[in-house]
């Protein structure tokens, strides 16, 4: 007798991508019938989270739902096929709006699929919408949604870390260069990537693989090819530190005590745990203010209502074309930061603070090569502060601190994993992040997938 | 560093931004805020004139493509961006 996987009253959107993946193998369900049941879902959940900024079309939907369903029929499917998937508004995506979340380009479609979006679809992954992101990237996604099995997001200063942290989800900031940025809206460039947010690592596992590589289109792109994870029990001999927490690296206390429970977990796990002095971090908010604020000024400067998007219907001059336009499309978070961008690369002001945030920035890789002789991951916190808290948002040093422990993976290039505890605090879900030197992301997946197996599995 | 109202509208006429009355007020707020946070913790480091800048962290050299010609296949889509009237592209009065 042959295993069936669907149980009947099963909610589809709770599902991994593997689950869904099965059961679309085994015909148990349809791409039809799936997204029949996103659609439903997104209409419950649209009134009061509003995840998505735009729906496909229903007709479209289901015209590539039927196809896969034809495919997987004719035994020509992809690996992706009929699975439906969400992109964050800040990666294109053809023919479906893709505005950044600003109005300067709330008309934009583009006429080409970022490389990581054209991958998944070419392996049959159907696109069901472009979610909610703070103008063009400035922020992490909003709210713990049951979105659909996994997603595609940007990470400048740790969004996409921080989303998951919030949504109880998996999510990967690969090494700078896996996965091509083509597609990607440019804002700091030399910090972005995109990566996967999943609802397990398998899932993870199986997306990074398809969507990291070599492409012609982005020349920072790196050949290292992607191993598959080799599911292991044992973390023997793997080194693990946690940053000591001061008054220049803040960590709520209650934050601070989880930290420990987990460190005490893997301790059992059998990683070893140490303390370590990292004190590098405390300038990683700095380093990321300036550098990311320079990049964004220079890379937001198309965004002048000439070339495409907004345009201001009143002006008397090019002059206040470029000035209205910009000033009705943009959002005062962006504003202010293309504003302190442009002062630290002016002439005046270029040596004291630009330069020299280079210089840090060097330092900062330097710290973490010299940590990762010893260890093999550093555990830290995703966010210092509770999400809630008063502080979170209002002060200008809170904003200032807030990317502390995920904009260090930005600066230096490294690759850094959110990782969900399976229990909620402060009624929302909990996680934690590990970093690691270059190129060790399997390393990531592997701890990832002995916790997922060891801990998560237990609380189910 | 104290950022002065009219330091700061020259940067935003530098980067071609208009400000309200009010975003010029909570901007200012919080950039010499930042500038404060900032120039404390670059009083206390000490980095050597020697170190250098680092633009990029990419470990590995760029991959350059061949200087090639390739056709665009989705013209439609690209002009579909830019707007029209009438037909015609509509450029804003630049005289």
């Amino acid at each position: 007798m042959c295993q069936m996987y669907y149980k009947i009253g099963e909610k589809m959107y709770k599902k991994t991508m593997m689950e869904l993946k099965k059961l679309l193998d085994h015909r148990e369900i349809s791409s039809v019938e799936l997204i029949k049941e996103y659609l439903n879902h997104i209409q419950q959940i649209d009134s009061k989270i509003n995840p998505y900024i735009t729906l496909q079309e229903e007709k479209i939907l289901f015209q590539l739902a039927q196809k896969s369903d034809q495919k997987r029929r004719e035994g020509k499917h992809g690996i992706l096929e009929g699975i439906p998937i969400s992109i964050g508004d800040d990666i294109c995506t053809k023919g479906i709006k893709t505005t950044g979340d600003s109005r300067i380009l709330q008309s934009f479609i583009p006429p080409y699929n970022a490389t990581a979006v054209e991958r998944c679809i070419q392996e049959g992954a159907i696109v069901v919408g472009k979610l909610n992101i703070p103008e063009i990237g400035t922020g992490s996604f909003c709210s713990e949604i049951e979105e659909t099995s996994f997603v595609l997001g940007s990470d400048r200063e740790g969004e996409l870390r921080q989303s998951a942290y919030f949504c109880g989800r998996f999510a990967l900031k690969p090494t700078y260069g896996r996965v091509s940025r083509y597609g990607l809206m440019s804002i700091a460039s030399s910090f972005e990537q995109i990566g996967p947010m999943t609802k397990a690592i398998d899932d993870m596992d199986l997306i990074m693989k398809m969507i990291g590589g070599v492409d012609d289109k982005d020349p920072t792109t790196f050949s290292e090819p992607w191993i598959t994870l080799q599911k292991e029990t044992s973390l023997q001999n793997i080194k693990m530190g946690i940053p000591i927490f001061s008054k220049d690296i803040p960590c709520d206390f209650f934050i601070q005590e989880q930290i420990q429970k987990i460190a005490k977990q893997w301790n059992a796990l059998g990683a070893i745990v140490n303390e370590i002095d990292f004190s590098a971090l405390a300038y990683a908010p700095l380093v990321n203010q300036i550098l990311t604020s320079a990049e964004a000024s220079s890379n937001t400067a198309r965004l002048d209502g000439i070339r495409y998007g907004y345009r201001t219907p009143k002006y008397k001059s090019i002059e206040e074309l470029y000035q209205k336009t910009r000033q009705e499309g943009l959002e005062l978070g962006l504003k202010e930061k293309i504003l302190f961008g442009a002062y630290v690369l002016s002439s005046s002001h270029y040596e004291d603070y630009y330069i020299k945030a280079q210089k840090l920035r060097t330092l900062l890789v330097d710290a973490c090569k010299q940590i990762f002789q010893d260890y093999d991951v550093i555990l830290m916190p995703v966010v210092p502060f509770e999400i809630g808290n008063k502080k979170e948002g209002k002060s200008i040093v809170t904003k200032y601190q807030k990317n502390i422990y995920t904009s260090m993976a930005n600066i230096t290039g490294l690759p850094a994993i959110t990782i969900p505890t399976g229990y909620r605090l402060e009624g929302h879900p909990f996680g934690f992040q590990l970093m690691s030197s270059s190129y060790q992301e399997q390393l990531l997946l592997k701890m990832a997938s002995v916790y997922e197996s060891k801990i998560l599995s237990k609380r189910k | 560093m104290s950022l002065e109202k009219e330091e700061l509208k020259a940067i935003a006429e530098m980067v071609q931004i208009e400000m309200t009355k009010e975003e010029e007020e909570i901007i200012q707020k919080d950039l010499k805020c930042i500038f404060k946070l900032m120039d404390d913790q670059l009083q206390k480091i000490d980095i050597h004139k020697e170190l250098k800048p680092m633009v990029s962290p990419c470990t590995h050299p760029n991959r350059l493509r061949q200087d090639k010609v390739q056709y665009f296949e989705e013209k439609e889509e690209l002009l579909g961006a830019l707007p029209m009237k009438n037909g015609y592209f509509y450029v804003p009065n630049v005289l």
